[in-house]
């Protein structure tokens, strides 16, 4: 069903690809606001990757599923735009927001997960998010981060454990 | 509930962020709007470069063709330049049925 939609699409179907569009956002859209922590941001982000993913559906492989091919999209369009804001505001409070902060979590040891995502490095917390909070596989991760499946393994490990370090959990996978 | 506490508390953390809708066409109309004005702007651009080009073969074809219909339709040759340079125009505009 999804195949046949993406031919269309590919073909030049509007209505396929809006089809695609609509299915998908929500992944996509939650994925983001994960990573960027604006709502809006995280949609401007989302809408921008769909276009993309349209002009480059021919490069999509076989094998691949649009989701994760959209989500690929994604994740460099989120470090695309950290590298821009890092560049732009070297002094900035974003700037420090987008570090990991390594002072707070001797004064406190339950954090909210949000604050907590955002003291890993993009890589790692893209990797937890999508492993732990949506379910996919590591070679879909792997996919979707450009990265080899060890890599995005070991990047799932330490990032996992000092989640819950922060969050004051155990780790199970530990 | 998951088994695994972190899994747990990103279950409960989605329950308390601002909701995605499952489907959301707003969000699908904005995608398919900056979709569109996407391809009309490569349209335009694919239009703009195939008539350049055009006119620049043209401009260097014109004195050798201009000669030739000159023989062929002594009173015509004007007509005959016009329709040769506006029929390929029309070809490449309805080629699609318009579809820009």
């Amino acid at each position: 069903m999804s195949d046949a939609r993406l031919d269309r699409a590919r073909k030049g179907s509007s209505q396929a690809f809006a089809q695609l569009v609509s299915e998908h956002q929500q992944a996509v859209r939650l994925f983001l606001r994960r990573l960027v922590s604006v709502p809006e941001d995280a949609d401007d982000l989302a809408q921008e990757s769909f276009v993309t993913a349209w002009q480059k559906l021919d490069a999509l492989e076989q094998g691949v599923s649009f989701r994760t091919f959209v989500c690929g999209i994604a994740y460099r369009k989120a470090l695309n735009a950290r590298r821009q804001r890092m560049r732009h505001s070297t002094r900035d409070t974003q700037w420090h927001d987008l570090q990991p902060d390594r002072t707070r979590p001797e004064h406190e040891t339950r954090l909210s997960l949000e604050v907590a995502l955002k003291q890993l490095p993009l890589d790692q917390r893209a990797a937890v998010c999508l492993c732990v909070a949506e379910n996919h596989s590591h070679a879909e991760a792997a996919a979707i981060l450009g990265l080899p499946i060890g890599t995005v393994k070991s990047h799932i490990k330490r990032g996992r454990s000092h989640l819950c370090q922060l969050l004051g959990v155990p780790d199970h996978e530990q | 509930m998951s088994n695994d506490p972190l899994k747990a508390l990103f279950e409960a953390d989605a329950t308390r962020r601002p909701a995605v809708p499952a489907h959301d066409p707003v969000f699908q109309m904005r995608v398919l709007e900056a979709v569109s004005r996407k391809h009309y702007r490569q349209q335009q651009v694919r239009l703009a470069l195939s008539c350049g080009l055009f006119t620049l073969i043209l401009g260097l074809l014109a004195p050798y063709l201009a000669e030739g219909f000159a023989h062929i339709a002594p009173q015509q040759g004007l007509m005959v330049t016009a329709i040769l340079i506006t029929l390929p125009s029309f070809i490449l505009l309805f080629r699609k049925g318009l579809k820009l």
